[in-house]
């Protein structure tokens, strides 16, 4: 059987008049694994939506089981599952009632609980999975979940199946497990696509693998003929960011840390992790997703409790009963998501920014309305913030702009400490450019900097050090004093 | 600073307007006439109590909370605060009524904050609470007051022309809108209720704030309360049982959020007066008691519905 479980030619889609993905051939053969791989943004998750019939390419063709998708009306999408990242399980229901929800076996509008189970033990039985069908979801782990969740699109017939990101929640032995399972259902016919920042596991499991970048097809090879480090060039490209403005480089003064953990432990991180970070350097955390970054940010910024260990700010310990005590000791978070942790979208930019200042702006009771419109006007023009007035909406500003509001609520705080996770997500270049030359500024008056970011290429061109993270412990460390001497590659294999 | 007319913000004032207009017209004949100064007092007189309430509700309401339990605060206050009275004077009744308030308040706001149950269980169940404890109390009796100081600085009297209820709704207007406008307090009770997450990551106690908008709740109910009694010269299970409903519909009326962050402290005062002259016309058009109960309750679904398209809308 020579037909492709996928084909597509020359795809092409934009939004907004952007060119997202630019011709772009792909394929997939029965039984076949392919990896995909590309930065953020780079067009992976566009493909996989156009793959399920989510998006509608601009131009070219695509061929699901030797079925045209125009021909068949969109019909031939009905062969594709996704594999959610965040599972789309109901947690209180059964495993059973999960795996048909929606797609009951019914006699005369009577579910035949009977014949689902056999259907279910079966395919447990073939792939050797031992789950509790009758379990609520919830009570499953997550690697059991994803088992679940691959029954679920098994038992409707998808012959493709599209996995993004499946083992992130997962520790080695169980991706392992999900690994042997991926083998099991490619010899079954099964093909899938997946996507992973594990360079490693795509090498390891997958018979292609696609990389992206900018919207073009970099590569698209067999696994035998490629490397670890063309993959990453593929990935990176020989590209420089127009990031290109002067970092001030100075002498650290290494005599007294601003901010110091020392074997914290809590709930989350369960290898005592220290570090330090010194008046006027910018630390950086790499690692993949789930590396512990966000678990550090939040033992830090008073979020989760300690369970041992301890936490200093220029040589004061401090006690954190939450974030209160946190940002009373010269310490304040830019989280990872500004919508729903950085920012009240429906009020102003004026009302944002003052929240964490309502305390320094109250004189005998009352606010004091002209210092605070005068700190907010400031900071807007030094921020440049693209708004009307301090009294806009944050929601009617862009991303990038939002971004910046919540960084300028931040710097109002007069921190000592900034923790940075993921500061740039999601913002388009200038504002990146920007935002990290008010990092720089920030610094150079003294500030430490404690900075997580998706893009290994922002941490490497903004950290005078990086500690790398996996599993969530420290596992090295990078000098990068004049942000030349780590390249690349080094750091993106570092990371794996 | 206004940029556009909004006419979403102004509706219950235009509505308030109109209904007024309506009543004025429609009811001129009857008795002393709608419109008539005795018969504004009368609505002024009554409607103080739910604004007092409603100034508390708007806290809530914009901290994203809700409480439901009002009612039954109020009727308890009065009991408790006319049993002091009569054995140890006025002062012992007024500060018995007000710690009972905080009591309750700190009770609800305890299950919220730290127990973090919903805010419409936990009041739900505080509410059973309450009212169950109005009704044994005194075992259903009504506790009469006959001190003439109490009635007349509570709610009785006048101070000239101007009734004392009066003067004590606009005091806690007063204080209420700078405290939500002025003061730090009401910033930190909409950063809470626009965004929790947000709040906390800028370093806001939460929990120290969920409490005491619901201590506040409870303390301007203890005055309603207070000044119930003082208007009905003793205490009863009954007195504001079933205000709380209508102290909901007058903060949503006047533009308050019911998913938190956004309010109209005046609004709501406008809402309440809106609520007092419709139970008022409702009374002159020669309705019953239950179907009046009928029309106040298709006012309130319209509120909350008006409220429901602001939001979508927005």
């Amino acid at each position: 059987m020579d037909q492709k479980a996928l084909n597509m030619k020359e795809i092409c889609i934009g939004f907004n008049g952007v060119q997202v993905l630019k011709n772009i051939d792909f394929s997939l053969e029965a039984g076949q694994v392919c990896g995909l791989v590309g930065k953020n943004g780079a067009g992976k998750s566009t493909l996989l939506k156009i793959i399920q019939g989510l998006y509608r390419a601009d131009q070219g063709s695509i061929e699901i089981l030797g079925q045209d998708v125009r021909e068949s009306h969109g019909k031939a999408f009905d062969s594709v599952g996704m594999i959610f990242q965040e599972l789309s399980l109901i947690p209180e229901m059964s495993v059973l009632e999960n795996v048909f929800l929606n797609y009951e076996i019914k006699e005369h509008n009577m579910i035949q609980t009977r014949q689902e189970e056999c259907k279910v033990q079966e395919f447990m039985e073939k792939y050797n999975i031992h789950i509790d069908i009758y379990e609520k979801v919830k009570n499953l782990s997550s690697s059991d979940k994803q088992m679940v969740e691959i029954c679920k699109a098994v038992l409707k017939d998808k012959k493709i199946l599209l996995l993004d990101e499946p083992t992130a929640a997962l520790d080695d032995e169980q991706a392992a497990k999900l690994y042997h399972m991926v083998s099991q259902l490619k010899e079954n016919g099964i093909s899938m696509i997946l996507i992973t920042h594990h360079l490693k596991e795509i090498i390891e499991n997958c018979d292609t693998i696609a990389v992206i970048r900018d919207g073009i097809m970099t590569l698209h090879a067999g696994t035998k003929e490629v490397t670890m480090e063309k993959m990453i060039e593929a990935m990176l490209g020989q590209e420089q960011t127009d990031l290109s403005f002067a970092r001030s480089i100075s002498e650290i003064d290494k005599s007294r840390p601003v901010l110091e953990l020392r074997e914290v432990q809590t709930e989350a991180i369960r290898t005592p992790l220290s570090l330090q970070v010194y008046p006027g350097e910018v630390v950086g955390l790499a690692g993949l997703k789930g590396c512990g970054r966000t678990e550090i940010f939040r033992a830090v910024f008073g979020l989760d409790p300690l369970k041992s260990g301890e936490i200093y700010v220029s040589g004061k310990k401090l006690r954190l009963r939450g974030t209160t005590d946190a940002v009373k000791a010269g310490i304040f978070l830019i989280p990872e998501s500004r919508r729903f942790q950085g920012l009240s979208v429906e009020h102003t930019i004026k009302f944002n920014i003052e929240i964490p200042l309502l305390k320094k702006l109250t004189k005998r009771l009352f606010l004091d309305e002209k210092e605070g419109n005068r700190t907010i006007d400031e900071y807007i023009r030094r921020m440049n913030i693209k708004s009307n007035s301090r009294e806009d909406k944050v929601k009617s500003l862009s991303g990038g702009n939002q971004q910046k509001v919540v960084i300028a609520k931040a710097l109002a705080t007069d921190p000592k400490v900034l923790l940075m996770d993921d500061p740039t997500y999601g913002v388009d270049v200038g504002a990146k450019a920007e935002i990290m030359k008010i990092i720089d500024e920030f610094k150079k008056k003294g500030g430490a900097v404690l900075l997580a970011s998706s893009e290994i290429e922002e941490v490497n061109q903004n950290c005078n050090r990086i500690l790398i993270l996996k599993n969530r412990k420290l596992s090295g460390e990078l000098q990068n004093e004049d942000y030349l001497t780590v390249s690349q590659d080094k750091l993106a294999a570092a990371i794996q | 600073m206004k940029k556009k007319f909004d006419i979403r913000q102004s509706i219950i004032y235009i509505a308030f307007a109109a209904l007024f207009i309506i009543f004025s017209v429609t009811l001129r004949n009857v008795g002393v006439g709608f419109a008539s100064v005795s018969n504004l007092m009368n609505i002024l007189r009554q409607t103080c109590l739910v604004a007092v309430m409603a100034v508390g509700m708007t806290f809530v309401l914009g901290a994203a909370l809700i409480d439901l339990s009002t009612g039954p605060m109020v009727a308890c206050t009065s009991l408790i605060c006319a049993i002091f009275v009569q054995r140890f004077g006025v002062a012992a009744g007024v500060c018995a009524g007000l710690i009972f308030g905080i009591l309750a308040g700190m009770a609800n706001g305890f299950l919220i904050a730290y127990l973090k149950m919903p805010p419409f269980i936990a009041t739900l169940g505080t509410q059973t609470v309450f009212s169950g404890l109005a009704r044994t109390m005194t075992n259903l009796q009504s506790v009469p007051i006959t001190n003439q100081t109490f009635t007349k600085i509570f709610g009785g009297g006048n101070a000239g022309v101007i009734p004392s209820v009066f003067i004590w709704m606009v005091a806690v207007i007063v204080l209420g809108a700078l405290l939500m406008y002025k003061m730090p307090f009401g910033r930190k009770v909409l950063a809470v209720g626009g965004n929790v997450t947000s709040a906390r990551y800028s370093g806001i106690n939460i929990e120290a704030i969920q409490m005491k908008v619901m201590v506040l709740m409870g303390f301007l109910c203890a005055l309603a309360g207070i000044l119930w009694a003082g208007r009905f010269g003793g205490g009863r299970y009954t007195l504001g049982e079933d205000s709380g409903t209508a102290v909901i519909a007058a903060s949503v009326l006047g533009g308050t959020s019911m998913m938190g962050g956004v309010v109209s402290l005046f609004g709501a005062i406008a809402g309440a007066l809106m609520m007092g002259m419709l139970d008022n016309a409702l009374v002159m058009y020669g309705l019953s008691v239950y179907q009046q109960e009928i029309v106040r309750g298709l006012v309130i679904i319209l509120a909350v519905a008006v409220s429901t398209v602001r939001e979508k809308t927005n």
